[in-house]
C-alpha cells in the first residue's frame, strides 16, 4: 500500500468530485469494457502491430484515406490496408500463406477464407477497434490474432 | 484491496472469470476514461480509445509480466493510444470533422445548468483546464487511481521522456496555485 499525502488526497478528491459532476465515465463505455472479455483467446499467438503507415501522408490516395498495418509474430505475418468509406471500413490484405480468417469488430465477426495466395478483402467493417484471427491452412492448430487497433 | 488482490483479479480474468474482470473494469474505468479526457478527445473518439484499451488488456491478460501493476499498464497504453489517435486526426481528418474539443464540458451545458453546478467544482475544472496537458492528465488520472496503484500511475504518466523527478508534486502545486488565485482554496489549504 502506498502512502498518499493526506493533503494531496484531499485535493484529488475535490478534482474527482468536480469531474464526477461534469464528465462521468459513460455507462456505455463501462458496459463495452465489461463485454470485451468475450474476445479472450487463449489458444492463439498474438501478432503485434509492427508498422502503421499512413498512405495519405505519402500522397497516395485511392478514393479515401488509407492506412497500411503490418502485424507480425513468430508464426506468421498479416498486412492489411484499411480504407474509410461511408463511415465504414474496407479491409484489403494478405496473410503470408492461405488461411481462414475472422475479422473481429464492433459489429461482430466476419468469417472468410483467403485465396490460394493468402489475399482477402472485406467490406462493412465498423469503424472502431478491429482484430483479425488467422488460422493458417498448413497449421490450423496454432492460429494467430492481431493486436486490437482503432481504425 | 491491495496489489496482490489486483493481481488475483488479473489472473482470474485471464482464465475467463467474468466477475473478476468486471471488478477490474469497475476499479480502473475512471482512470482510463480520464487519461483519455485529459488529452481532450471528443466523446466518440474517447469511447473508441477506451474500448480499444480494454480489448488490448483482454489480449494481454495471459501475458502481463506484472499483474499487480495493471493500473500502470492501463495508464501507459491509454496515453499511447490517445497520442496515436491525435496524430492520425491531425493528418487525416478534414478540418470540418476534426473531433477535438477545447473544453470537455458537458454538451447540455446551458446558463441554467452552469448556475446549478457547484461553483467550487466549476472552479476546480476551470483550474485543471489551465494546466499543461501533462499535469491535467496526470491529476485527472490520479483522482481516479486506487491508492495501491498511486505510485505506479505517478511514474507512468508523470515522467516526461528524458527527464527525472516527480512531476506529480509540481502538478499538484500548480493546481493549488490556480485554486488560490481563483479564491477556491483558503490560504494554507
Amino acid at each position: 500500500m502506498t502512502d498518499v499525502d493526506p493533503r494531496d488526497r484531499q485535493l484529488l478528491d475535490q478534482v474527482r468530485a468536480a469531474l464526477d459532476e461534469a464528465d462521468p465515465v459513460p455507462d456505455t463505455v463501462v458496459d463495452a469494457a465489461k463485454g470485451s472479455l468475450t474476445w479472450l483467446t487463449v489458444d492463439a499467438e498474438l501478432a503485434a502491430l509492427a508498422e502503421d503507415t499512413d498512405l495519405s501522408a505519402t500522397g497516395v490516395r485511392s478514393g479515401g484515406e488509407a492506412r497500411v498495418l503490418t502485424f507480425e509474430c513468430s508464426t506468421g505475418v498479416v498486412v492489411v490496408e484499411i480504407t474509410a468509406y461511408e463511415g465504414q471500413r474496407r479491409i484489403v490484405g494478405h496473410a503470408d500463406r492461405p488461411a481462414q480468417l475472422v475479422i473481429r469488430h464492433r459489429g461482430g465477426a466476419i468469417e472468410l477464407d483467403t485465396d490460394e495466395h493468402g489475399r482477402f478483402r472485406a467490406e462493412g467493417v465498423e469503424a472502431g477497434p478491429v482484430s483479425l484471427r488467422c488460422a493458417f491452412l498448413d497449421s490450423p492448430q496454432t492460429p494467430i490474432v492481431t493486436s486490437w487497433v482503432l481504425v | 484491496m491491495d496489489r496482490s488482490d489486483v493481481a488475483d483479479l488479473v489472473l482470474a480474468a485471464a482464465e475467463g472469470d467474468q466477475g473478476a474482470w468486471n471488478q477490474l473494469v469497475d476499479r480502473f474505468a475512471g482512470l482510463v476514461w480520464h487519461v483519455v479526457r485529459g488529452h481532450r478527445l471528443s466523446d466518440a473518439d474517447a469511447g473508441d480509445v477506451a474500448q480499444t484499451v480494454w480489448l488490448r488488456l483482454v489480449e494481454s491478460l495471459p501475458r502481463l509480466r506484472e499483474p499487480a501493476a495493471v493500473g500502470g499498464w492501463l495508464a501507459t497504453t491509454t496515453r499511447h493510444e490517445c497520442l496515436r489517435v491525435l496524430r492520425l486526426a491531425v493528418r487525416e481528418v478534414p478540418d470540418d470533422s476534426i473531433e477535438l474539443v477545447d473544453t470537455p464540458a458537458p454538451a447540455t451545458e446551458s446558463p441554467e445548468s452552469v448556475f446549478e453546478l457547484g461553483q467550487d467544482r466549476r472552479l476546480v475544472r476551470d483550474a485543471l483546464e489551465r494546466l499543461s496537458q501533462r499535469c491535467r492528465t496526470l491529476l485527472r488520472a490520479l483522482a481516479y487511481t486506487p491508492d495501491e496503484s498511486y505510485a505506479e500511475i505517478s511514474a507512468s504518466l508523470g515522467m516526461p521522456i528524458g527527464s527525472i523527478g516527480p512531476t506529480r508534486s509540481r502538478c499538484l502545486q500548480h493546481l493549488r496555485r490556480e485554486l488560490h488565485a481563483a479564491g477556491a482554496l483558503a490560504e494554507g489549504d
